[in-house]
């Protein structure tokens, strides 16, 4: 029998709807003042939280959410962590990242000692504000198109770092009691032998199931996403059993999936509920800020942002230079961190609940976020033009065994969305001419001719704004798109460069005249070009039936070769 | 740690581990969900779930809406197969008066009807896939009956959901309904591009908008108390067709459906405790109505309007399971108190159920037609077959050409030009109208016997098929005849397959184009022209081949 539920029905939307619709109208506010989002998302929580309407308060829902997004995001970045993307310069980011801790965490210290916090409170402080932004900073630098430049990806590689450190951090931080060293130090043990065993899993499992299990999966969209988000959750709810925080196991499952080819696409289906439970996850922590709590270290926190903006960028100016890159390159690299990231948030809020700090100092961790992230977004934005400004002075830190590694980006080079027969054939003739082709296909049949071939290969749907940036779409001078999707299409030709000849497939005339209209040099209608054929061969039928059946056994014999080398 | 967390995450894990089994077999997802809430059902605690169920209601019927259109409003009106629908109503009354019967009081009887009569477009859209994509008549049939089925239930949704089922209650319902669809329409004229444009080239803030939307209008519904399902219809009508982000929001849309999605059918099934022998009573009937009663009336109602038997039964075969609307309606009376547990209980399982038995019907679909039409007096008046076609009884030696796309209409055209007797055979409505300027044509399906036969296939001098469709291929191979045959397929090995088979020679369109695709490529990458002038020839070139068509 049914359990009887109450009469009426269940409200559900409200909470949602007005966390939601202020989060996207103050995201719009930030987007016109070139804002990040995060900051707006931020300033949701404070709003409709205690500080100014306080018509939202915590429900269950709210705090399964904010909770999910977390984990999903570190998720996203446990599948980010491909170490091949900065094998080139991972000595150097390695170098750089720990120092960078090392040091940042002292600064931060004596700054908040300074300012007159305690002890316990100093320490979370300093642990919380290490992080450089990576949401912010990969936002900006995808948007200005320098991600994969050399200062670009140091910072990168250093914030992939980081990630590994904060994973051991929450881990710490949500142990059950740190009163007293020795304490500390078993569960930092436990927790390291504990994480150690989930990283062998997923290890394992990256080695020997997950290729097979996703290539199952692969052909059915929806049973793919599903798969990826049970995969995340075995290792949360595993993770969760052992007495180690969810964002540990979350970040574990995107690391053993960080190296399987199908991780791109995935990253893109995960994305989108992911930004939306992050809405009610910084909207949650604006819930727990009292106004008084928020405003009690305003001018610390005001002193505290200015000494760790300045601190921060020459540590890492430092750090950078350090590692004989030029100037130009430490300058800008360091300019790009200079900001506390929204996991100093995350970090401020579980030391809350575990009782460590009160709801105050994660005010002043708030205050100091929104500071940092507002500033350093125009520090990003301008980052160039103010290394032109401050370039004489940074003469005396150039030298001859200064060098910037040669990275290798793609430019001027050939996309191929989609592989079939048509375009198995040009591939050759385009890596002849473009040496770089990168083919972007998400049919999971085709993964291994991929792998094995020697241009480069992304699993994905071109639909995707990430996976287009990935391919260098932008900076493409050839693209060949065999997808006949129309909506595709149109973006592939509002995103290319001007100086970018665009051949595009269409299915009807229709289509591909709109193509045209929208640029496309060549708009390949296969049934077009196949009907002129056909009727050439049927004129033959009819008038000389010889010619024509030996033209048919010369077409089965080359429709038969180039089976063979299809399969093989 | 939220206690939820847990009951989410097996959720997940078991529905993916059934799903992977699941893919293999070619079973739709819905019910592979249902199944796993059976064997979760102690796991999940049903207050909150519940709620978090609801979520998947609103994506799922955003979702539609979004697809939603005024322009198919009319190309479904337009139709002469939206009659077809009519059969819900059959299907229905009858139902209805069997609950009646039953003695169920008048509300159940209308919850129990509407699980027989409403069928699934997300399971039968996606068993009928490659039908609907080829525009084949039964794929339009089901596609345009899944349409108008679906309006009818949020109609029908909006009027459950009044507090009191006297006329006055439910035109407060409507009117509230009409109001909220109009905000919905001034929304979609006036705001939604602004939103657009204050959203500028993010991905993730046009997909936030989009919820957005969604939330608030799901919470003007709740505050004037009629179903969140209609809030959610009028936020997919918010959004219009063309902007320059809508793939961002449909791929972003998509993963919010398949989460959600999974939670709402998965609580479902955990709804269902041991059933009674009343809930089982119920639920075999309404299994043997929706495989048995209800194909049957789809199948006389369609050869009643002059459809081909094959065609009538191929539809039936995409209309026979449970539709996830009458689980929301279902789910929406439990959450009212209103529903007699043993009427939900059978609806949810024979939504399961039939959901399963309508893939195997969809994958045997043609050894079950013919076992069909071998034992039971299925005439068909060929009226569509016949008003529509004219064809000369003495072709001798003629072509025949299947199919009347890009490459029928220029080998027709071939054929008039060498004064080469020939008829054209095509499914498509559209494609059919084109033809009717030749003498001879055929509005059927080339897989048919009563086609084939017109078509006077076993004179004919050569066969011609345009076609990418396996079944129609291997029908014309297995033809009697000494015509050649000339097949087309879009897939290399296929063709080969059928050479194999015993084709003279297969059209692949991709291989035919790709020389000439090389020789375009390496035009612009070695020869010295001018971009933009080849860019114009070239779509020169493409309306000049317009105007020729």
């Amino acid at each position: 029998m049914i359990v009887p539920l109450q009469a009426g029905s269940l409200p559900f939307a409200t909470d949602f709807a007005v966390i939601i619709i202020t989060a996207v109208l103050l995201s719009y506010i930030a987007r016109l003042t070139g804002q990040p989002t995060i900051v707006a998302y931020i300033f949701t929580g404070l709003v409709l939280g205690p500080v100014f309407l306080d018509v939202v308060s915590q429900s269950e829902l709210v705090v399964l959410m904010s909770e999910l997004g977390l984990g999903f995001l570190l998720f996203l970045i446990g599948m980010k962590m491909r170490i091949d993307d900065i094998r080139e310069i991972l000595r150097p980011i390695v170098n750089i990242a720990i120092w960078q801790t090392i040091l940042q965490t002292a600064l931060a210290f004596v700054v908040a000692f300074a300012l007159g916090f305690t002890l316990l409170e100093t320490t979370i402080i300093a642990l919380a504000t290490v992080f450089g932004a990576t949401p912010i900073i990969v936002k900006l630098l995808s948007d200005k198109d320098e991600l994969a430049t050399l200062p670009g990806k140091i910072d990168v590689g250093v914030l992939i770092i980081q990630d590994i450190y904060l994973v051991i951090l929450l881990a710490v931080l949500s142990a059950e009691s740190l009163s007293n060293p020795t304490e500390i130090a078993v569960s930092v043990g436990t927790i390291l032998l504990l994480m150690s065993g989930v990283g062998i899993v997923s290890y394992l499992s990256a080695r020997y199931l997950l290729p097979s299990l996703f290539k199952a999966v692969a052909d059915d969209r929806r049973a793919f996403f599903i798969v990826g988000i049970a995969w995340a959750f075995v290792f949360i709810l595993g993770t969760e059993q052992l007495n180690l925080s969810l964002e540990v196991g979350a970040f574990l499952a995107g690391l053993s999936l960080a190296q399987v080819p199908y991780t791109s696409e995935l990253t893109e289906r995960v994305r989108p509920i992911t930004d939306f439970f992050m809405v009610v996850f910084f909207t949650s922590i604006g819930l727990q800020l009292a106004a008084d709590s928020l405003l009690a270290y305003w001018v610390e926190a005001l002193i505290a942002s200015a000494a760790l903006m300045i601190g921060n960028f020459l540590i890492i100016f430092y750090l950078i230079d350090r590692e004989q890159f030029t100037p130009e390159t430490s300058f800008i690299g360091s300019l790009n961190m200079a900001q506390v990231s929204e996991f100093s948030l995350v970090v401020g809020a579980l030391a809350v609940t575990q009782g460590f700090i009160d709801a105050s100092i994660l005010g002043y961790l708030s205050l100091m976020a929104i500071v940092t992230m507002s500033l350093s977004t125009y520090l990003i934005n301008y980052n160039y033009e103010i290394y032109e400004r401050v370039k004489p002075y940074l003469a005396r830190f150039e030298g001859d065994e200064k060098r910037d590694v040669d990275l290798h980006v793609y430019r001027d080079h050939a996309v191929v969305v989609g592989y079939d027969e048509i375009i198995r054939a040009a591939l050759p003739v385009l890596q002849e001419h473009f040496g770089d082709v990168v083919v972007v296909d998400r049919n999971p049949a085709h993964a291994e001719i991929h792998q094995s071939a020697d241009y480069d290969y992304i699993y994905g749907d071109f639909k995707h704004g990430e996976i287009r940036s990935a391919a260098g779409l932008k900076r493409a001078a050839f693209v060949l798109s065999s997808t006949v999707e129309p909506d595709i299409n149109r973006t592939l030709l509002e995103e290319t460069g001007e100086q970018a000849v665009v051949f595009a497939e269409a299915e009807s005339t229709t289509d591909a005249s709109n193509l045209y209209d929208r640029g496309a040099h060549y708009v390949i209608l296969s049934t077009a070009l196949s009907s002129e054929k056909l009727a050439e061969h049927l004129r033959q039928y009819f008038n000389e039936p010889e010619a024509f059946w030996s033209v048919v056994d010369r077409d089965i014999g080359h429709l038969r070769w180039i089976r063979g080398e299809f399969d093989g | 740690m939220v206690e939820l967390l847990t009951p989410l995450g097996a959720i997940f894990i078991a529905a993916a581990l059934f799903l992977i089994v699941a893919t293999r077999v070619g079973i739709p997802a819905v019910p592979v969900y249902i199944i796993v809430g059976l064997f979760l059902a102690p796991f999940i605690p049903q207050g909150t779930t519940l709620e978090l169920a609801q979520w998947g209601v609103a994506f799922l019927v955003f979702t539609f809406g979004v697809e939603v259109e005024p322009g198919r409003f009319r190309a479904v009106a337009r139709d002469s197969e939206h009659v077809a629908a009519l059969q819900v109503l059959l299907i229905g009354s009858l139902v209805f008066g069997l609950g009646l019967v039953f003695g169920l009081d008048t509300l159940n009887a209308v919850y129990f009807a509407s699980a027989a009569a409403l069928s699934s477009s997300l399971v039968g859209r996606e068993l009928a896939v490659h039908d609907i994509r080829r525009n084949l008549i039964q794929g339009r049939l089901i596609s345009s009956i899944h349409f108008a089925q679906d309006l009818f239930a949020v109609v029908l949704i909006l009027v459950l959901s009044a507090d009191v089922f006297t006329p006055d209650g439910i035109a407060l319902k409507l009117g509230y309904g009409v109001v909220i669809l109009l905000v919905a329409a001034l929304v979609r004229v006036y705001l939604f591009d602004v939103l657009v444009s204050l959203s500028g080239d993010s991905d993730e803030l046009i997909i936030l908008t989009g919820v957005a939307l969604l939330l608030g209008f799901i919470s003007l519904a709740e505050m004037t108390g009629i179903s969140i399902v209609i809030g959610a219809f009028a936020a997919g009508l918010a959004i219009t067709r063309e902007f320059p982000d809508k793939l961002a929001l449909e791929a972003g849309l998509e993963s919010f459906d398949d989460f959600f999605a999974a939670i709402f059918f998965v609580t479902v099934g955990s709804l269902i405790t041991i059933p009674t022998t009343r809930a089982l009573l119920f639920a075999a009937v309404l299994f043997l109505v929706i495989v048995v009663l209800k194909p049957l009336v789809t199948i006389y109602a369609l050869l009643y309007q002059g459809y081909e038997t094959r065609t009538a039964s191929l539809t039936s075969f995409g209309l026979d399971q449970v539709s996830e609307f009458a689980l929301i309606i279902a789910i929406q009376a439990l959450i009212l108190g209103r529903i007699q547990p043993d009427v939900f209980e059978a609806i949810i399982l024979v939504a399961a159920l039939t959901m399963i038995t309508s893939t195997v019907t969809r994958q045997y679909s043609e050894p079950l037609y013919r076992v069909l039409s071998k034992c039971l007096p299925l005439e068909s008046t060929h009226s569509k077959l016949n008003s529509r076609s004219s064809v000369d009884s003495s072709l001798r030696d003629h072509v025949i050409i299947v199919g009347y796309g890009r490459l029928g209409t220029l080998a027709a055209q071939t054929c008039e030009e060498e004064d080469q007797p020939f008829v054209v055979i095509d499914h498509d409505p559209d494609h059919h109208e084109l033809a009717t300027n030749h003498e001879n044509h055929i509005f059927g399906d080339a897989v048919s016997n009563e086609t084939l036969q017109r078509a006077n296939a076993d004179t004919a001098r050569l066969i011609l098929s345009t076609v990418d469709d396996p079944r129609v291929s291997k029908r014309i191979l297995g033809l009697d005849t000494e015509a050649d045959v000339v097949l087309r397929s879009n897939r290399v090995d296929e063709a080969d397959r059928l050479l194999g088979a015993g084709a003279s020679y297969v059209i692949v369109p991709d291989f035919l184009a790709s020389e000439q695709l090389l020789e375009k490529i390496r035009t612009v990458l070695t020869d010295d022209v001018s971009l933009e002038q080849w860019r114009l020839q070239n779509k020169h070139r493409l309306h000049e081949e317009l105007e020729f068509r």
